[in-house]
């Protein structure tokens, strides 16, 4: 679907460009936020990343899809953001959807099949996470990228993604560990 | 309580929450943003089109022709500057002056090089 859009950019459709945002845009809003954790700079960084995409399209190789070459971009972009504004983090809102009726977070949680609730504190917990962390979880388990992909998207050697990875899944047991009051054993890597 | 899972692998439980998961971008239209800004960008980094360019031509030989005229009337007011060139003589604004002038003439003739190109392709 993509490579039609961007074959129609490329013949002088401009227009056809605002499908391409509109069918990546989510994707590249939570990946930013992972990374700047700043409703305002994510929405930045997304805008400018499409805007370099645009500029950049006939250096685009078909031979990978898009959404790899522009989550390069978009992730390149947040980095040179977030070196710009080191105080980002700082300047953080609340930026994803309500805590669902019916949670109370003093409740014991014992229910792995309540994907709702989980997703919440999981959420929260990618919101709390150091950068790299968060934005390796996502690409990982929300992108469905291999670590191979990961490693090409970012710019880290194979095995620093790996060892990353391995920390923000820590991480995110520590955090889920405490906030929804498990036993230590509930939950493995 | 009933407990439907003792033991779970955090691995499976991010695959089956996570999975394909956006939230929406919240209260934006990031669209129109975009496009908004690549017409902007757009706009910056297109070369002149031939209509501008003959524009600044025109413009330029005349600022062209101004300069060398103002030059001209410098010396012929003073001759005595015609010896202050080149740099680093006695009266070194004078001097300064003129080379800036020259430079001005120089650059101003490589920029029209480059117009006539454009206007000759189109």
């Amino acid at each position: 679907m993509s490579r039609k859009i961007i074959d129609s950019v490329l013949s002088g459709n401009k227009e056809s460009f605002r499908e391409l945002v509109t069918l990546y845009k989510d994707g590249a809003y939570n990946l930013a936020l992972s990374i700047l954790k700043n409703d305002f700079f994510a929405k930045d960084a997304v805008q400018q990343a499409f805007v370099n995409a645009w500029l950049n399209l006939h250096t685009f190789r078909q031979d990978a899809p898009f959404k790899h070459w522009f989550h390069r971009i978009l992730i390149n972009e947040c980095f040179t953001i977030l070196k710009k504004n080191p105080q980002v983090h700082q300047k953080n809102e609340p930026t994803f959807e309500q805590e669902p009726e019916n949670i109370s977070s003093d409740e014991h949680f014992d229910d792995f099949s309540d994907t709702e609730h989980l997703r919440f504190h999981i959420q929260a917990a990618l919101e709390k996470m150091a950068p790299n962390y968060s934005l390796v979880l996502k690409l990982f388990y929300i992108e469905s990228y291999s670590i191979k992909e990961i490693s090409a998207i970012t710019g880290w050697s194979l095995s620093d993604t790996k060892v990353k990875l391995h920390r923000a899944r820590k991480s995110m047991k520590e955090y889920l560990t405490n906030t929804l009051k498990l036993e230590p054993e509930a939950l493995y890597l | 309580m009933s407990k439907k899972n003792e033991h779970m692998p955090l691995d499976d439980i991010l695959r089956k929450t996570l999975k394909g998961h956006h939230p929406p971008v919240p209260h934006t239209d990031i669209e129109d943003m975009v496009m908004h800004s690549i017409a902007i960008a757009e706009k910056k980094t297109l070369p002149l089109t031939a209509p501008e360019a003959l524009k600044y031509w025109k413009a330029s030989w005349f600022s062209l022709f101004v300069g060398i005229l103002a030059l001209i009337g410098l010396l012929l007011i003073n001759p005595d500057l015609q010896t202050s060139l080149p740099l680093l003589n006695d009266d070194f604004l004078v001097s300064l002056i003129l080379s800036g002038c020259l430079i001005a003439i120089v650059f101003q003739l490589s920029q029209l090089l480059e117009m006539r190109k454009t206007i000759s392709h189109s």
